[in-house]
């Protein structure tokens, strides 16, 4: 098991957040995962030069569904991210487990856009994004929004009732 | 524990805690002290000595962070930062950034209030840097 952590984030790389989960759980690298992203040259350098001292892989998605395995057999300990929950269902759909050491998956800022609904601080959902993450959760994920580590979560669940 | 005050001139600490639960949530341990126009230096003192007793509560020492040295909202904060008789310990920062507001949730559970701002200090001052760019290449070496 060398996922340590996954996490769901539509800034993809923030530098200070992804320091501060950092201090928290063991991470050797980070795997970072949007197509928009990976797609731009430009972008990807930007947000690769957010992280100091940890090494950043950018891939668009077809790409990391092909890498993943070698990430999961690594002795080394690695951070997942992925911009949408529907990146992470089309990885799990693939047959690729994101089952991590950490036990969940971590949502943290997911901004208002067009046809989303707020389910909490500066966390919005669009039907798309609530398909996935019905999906991950009956893929046996645990879902945890929580933006910082020792800040105050709540589940899937929680916001489904909220969705009603 | 550390508590927090952030002690600036106008609406800048109310501002920056509202963009701080952008990115960390709530910020429980800071609290937040303004300077205004209309109710002038005597009354910050008091507010000011009012939000010290409230973030003092159960902390072991309490960090200011002011917007501008030599300010007043610095000069009231070193007011009680050096009385001897100050409990718990109170040490003053300026130049307050948005960096320097969110690393403030990575030390507040430090005891030594001395400690705790080096600390602080030192973090923030590596978030001061000019963007440049990345290596792109990528190896396939996991």
């Amino acid at each position: 098991m060398s996922i340590s952590f996954v996490r769901i984030d539509d800034r993809v790389i923030h530098g200070q957040l992804v320091t501060r989960w950092a201090k928290e759980l063991p991470c050797d690298g980070i795997i970072a995962i949007d197509d928009a992203v990976a797609a731009d040259p430009l972008l990807s350098s930007v947000m690769k030069g957010a992280v100091q001292d940890i090494k950043v892989w950018l891939f668009d998605t077809a790409t990391a569904i092909e890498k993943l395995p070698k990430i999961i057999a690594s002795e080394k300990r690695y951070f997942v991210i992925g911009k949408s929950p529907v990146t992470l269902k089309r990885i799990i759909e693939a047959g690729i487990s994101l089952q991590n050491s950490n036990k969940k998956i971590n949502v943290g800022p997911m901004s208002a856009r067009a046809s989303t609904t707020t389910i909490g601080p500066n966390q919005s959902v669009n039907p798309e994004e609530i398909a996935a993450f019905d999906y991950l959760v009956q893929h046996g994920h645990q879902i945890e929004f929580r933006l910082v580590p020792d800040a105050s979560s709540y589940s899937w669940q929680d916001a489904r009732q909220k969705l009603k | 524990m550390i508590n927090v005050i952030l002690a600036t001139h106008g609406s800048l600490a109310d501002a920056l805690l509202a963009s701080s639960r952008m990115v960390y949530g709530e910020l429980p341990h800071v609290f937040p002290v303004m300077l205004t126009e209309n109710k002038g230096i005597n009354s910050f003192g008091d507010e000011f000595a009012a939000v010290l007793k409230q973030a003092s509560k159960g902390a072991d020492g309490v960090v200011v962070l002011c917007d501008l040295q030599s300010g007043t909202p610095w000069n009231v904060a070193c007011h009680h930062a050096f009385n001897p008789d100050t409990q718990p310990p109170v040490t003053v920062l300026a130049g307050v950034n948005f960096p320097m507001l969110l690393l403030s949730d990575e030390i507040k559970d430090l005891q030594d209030v001395e400690q705790a701002t080096a600390q602080l200090l030192a973090n923030t001052q590596e978030t001061l840097v000019q963007a440049t760019l990345a290596e792109t290449a990528q190896s396939d070496d996991f």
